[in-house]
């Protein structure tokens, strides 16, 4: 399993990589939607975690572009903001799965490895 | 409990203040005072007005009533009285006539013709014959025959002015009052005489005692000099000199009202007797004239008074009614005031949580991965260096410091929920309230800045209800601008006793249309997601804080709120 991990916070999307190597998936991460395009370009991933919340560009506008480049990309949205308003958003966007921070790593492995068999 | 007590109405001590909102209630006392004399005024001023031009006009009438009686009994007396005195006059002059002056100097004859008066009259006493030059010739009566010389005597020069003369009432022979009639007889050769009559004065008293009609008239003759000629009940006895003195110029008759040394009150009616020096005088107490009118007059207040009172008593029970409604009402705004205040208050902190949340769950979310691979590190036996581990820690400290510094912010804006006043800086207010939006505005890449002018002064007020007026501005600032938009805040002081808090944003601006609107209850913009009462309530708090809120805007361009304080709380000012 391959994944790309996006948060603005830079450590937590570090640790969390760190620790999802540490049980053999590999994850790239970066802290902005921009980078996230970039990435998903150049590289194929089985699931994308998205933050909602960013500066500059947001979690669903950055969706909305990698389902331009890649229509078949597997998102989770992984975010600390847990209005029910965004959570229906991201459902109707298309995303797989809107879960709240902070969240148990067994858990979202879990959601990852179904997110990436639809 | 007193009998006021019970009957004063609730909202009587009623306090312009609620206890710690502020929500002031109207003045009822003074609203109830005011409609009562208002009302009370409308209602009895024409009633009043009317009672005193009745009270004229009855007066007048009165007046009328009281006088004519007397008018007519002195007019009427005053006939009698002439007639009496032609009678004597006309009896002398036929005497005269019909004797010849020789016939008068034969005492027996002259006896004979006074003795034919006394018969006839009743009332004569003597009667004497005059010559032309004065001098007594011939006497009739109880006296002697004194040879007497008249040329000097105020009486004879009188009657050969005018031919007939009536004298004051004086003693007479027998000290008994009498007064004298003489008349003149010009005889064909050219030569005169005159004869002199003295009459019994009592036959007046006894005449005005027959004619008076009102038992408490007092009726008296007094001559030229206020001499009384008769005795009077008031003024004393004959010949005693009163202290009336009518008007001498008015031989008519005359009915007036005047006072006497006592202090009665007197209704006085004269009349002079023509060719006499007899003016013929009755007094009346006012009081006895006025006693059946005067009673009518009473019943008149009375009913005045009592109608007044009725009036009074309905208005009084309207008023209070009416203003006891309006309490009731106003009361009912008042706690629905609250319940919107508050439950604003609590949706504002509602908005607030799920920004909140996100603040907290993201270093929550650090916290679990990095104790997570701390645990994996361990558990995994991957090798864990105690500078790698010091490295996790001090970043789980972080988070956690970050977390409680979001919790104190939340747990300092919910401690503000009560109402209380102390000095306070704006700026802290401002800064707290930017906690809020900070990671909104850098999500959004919105610009906020505050600028704080230099000699700002603390202000005495409440920072809960502040930050509530900041928070729903700086909200509104934020939902009309766009991502990567500005909001500046600037604090400063133009006068000395206010300091102002400007919010600027670039956003849309509120068209000149919505401007007139937007402190209106129930008035929004947002559809669906406004209550339309933030900026209302908003207002309200600034106004109850005893500041002003102006807002000005341009559609495209942008708003700007200003919130001006004062430096005392409203009470102090």
């Amino acid at each position: 399993l391959k994944v790309l991990l996006v948060d603005d916070e830079e450590e937590l999307a570090a640790t969390l990589a760190e620790r999802l190597s540490l049980r053999d998936i590999e994850a790239d991460w970066v802290t902005c939607g921009m980078d996230a395009i970039t990435r998903v370009g150049e590289d194929t991933y089985d699931v994308i975690v998205l933050d909602v919340k960013m500066p500059g560009m947001s979690g669903l506008e950055t969706m909305e572009k990698i389902q331009k480049i890649k229509p078949e990309a597997k998102i989770i949205f992984l975010t600390g903001h847990g209005s029910v308003e965004d959570h229906e958003a991201g459902k109707k966007a298309g995303a797989s799965f809107y879960l709240m921070k902070p969240i148990d790593i067994q858990v979202l492995i879990d959601k990852m490895h179904e997110a990436a068999k639809q | 409990m007193s009998l006021i007590e019970k009957i004063k109405p609730a909202f009587w001590d009623e306090s312009k203040t609620t206890d710690d909102s502020q929500i002031k209630l109207f003045d009822y006392a003074g609203i109830w005072k005011y409609a009562l004399i208002g009302t009370s005024t409308i209602a009895l001023l024409p009633l009043i007005i009317m009672f005193i031009y009745s009270h004229y006009e009855y007066k007048k009438a009165l007046k009328l009533e009281m006088v004519s009686p007397i008018s007519c009994f002195v007019s009427n007396t005053r006939r009698s009285l002439t007639s009496f005195l032609s009678e004597r006059k006309a009896a002398l002059a036929f005497i005269a006539e019909d004797n010849h002056l020789s016939d008068f100097e034969e005492h027996r004859r002259f006896a004979e013709i006074l003795a034919n008066l006394k018969s006839a009259f009743g009332e004569f006493v003597d009667l004497s014959l005059i010559d032309s030059n004065g001098i007594q010739r011939a006497y009739a009566g109880p006296g002697h025959l004194p040879i007497k010389d008249f040329r000097d005597a105020r009486w004879y020069k009188k009657v050969n002015e005018k031919g007939v003369y009536v004298g004051d009432i004086t003693k007479g022979f027998n000290g008994s009052p009498e007064f004298v009639i003489a008349i003149k007889k010009e005889m064909d050769d050219g030569r005169s005489f005159i004869l002199r009559a003295s009459i019994k004065a009592e036959t007046l008293q006894d005449l005005i005692r027959s004619l008076a009609v009102m038992p408490a008239f007092d009726n008296f003759i007094i001559n030229e000099e206020g001499v009384l000629q008769t005795a009077s009940r008031f003024y004393g006895n004959i010949f005693d000199k009163s202290n009336l003195l009518p008007s001498r110029s008015s031989a008519k008759l005359e009915v007036r009202e005047y006072e006497d040394q006592s202090g009665r009150s007197l209704v006085l009616g004269t009349a002079l007797i023509e060719g006499t020096p007899f003016r013929f005088v009755t007094v009346a107490p006012r009081d006895d004239l006025m006693r059946g009118l005067n009673t009518t007059e009473h019943r008149f207040v009375v009913l005045l008074i009592a109608s007044m009172v009725c009036v009074l008593v309905v208005i009084v029970g309207i008023v209070t009614n009416l203003v006891n409604r309006i309490y009731e009402a106003d009361k009912r705004r008042v706690a629905v005031l609250h319940d919107i205040q508050y439950t604003n208050k609590m949706a504002t902190i509602g908005r607030l949580s799920a920004g909140v949340a996100h603040e907290i769950n993201n270093p929550l979310a650090i916290i679990n991965e990095k104790s997570g691979l701390l645990k994996d590190l361990i558990s995994m036996d991957k090798g864990l260096s105690k500078e790698k581990a010091v490295g996790i820690v001090d970043s789980i400290l972080s988070s956690i410091e970050r977390c409680s510094a979001i919790t104190h912010s939340l747990l300092g804006f919910a401690r503000h929920l009560k109402v209380r006043f102390e000095t306070i800086h704006l700026e802290n207010v401002i800064r707290e309230v930017l906690v809020f939006v900070g990671k909104e505005s850098e999500y959004r890449s919105i610009t906020v800045e505050v600028i704080a002018r230099e000699g700002l002064i603390p202000i005495e007020s409440d920072v809960g209800q502040l930050e509530q007026v900041f928070l729903n501005i700086i909200n509104n600032a934020f939902a009309a601008v766009d991502d990567g938009g500005r909001i500046d805040i600037e604090l400063f002081s133009e006068d000395p006793e206010w300091v102002s808090v400007s919010i600027t944003d670039n956003g849309h601006g509120i068209s000149e249309e919505n401007l007139k609107h937007i402190f209106d209850p129930f008035f929004s913009t947002k559809g669906e997601k406004g209550s339309g009462l933030g900026l209302s309530i908003t207002y309200g708090i600034v106004q109850k804080l005893g500041g002003k809120l102006d807002v000005k805007s341009k559609k495209g361009k942008g708003s700007t709120f200003t919130v001006t304080l004062p430096e005392k709380r409203p009470g102090d000012i």
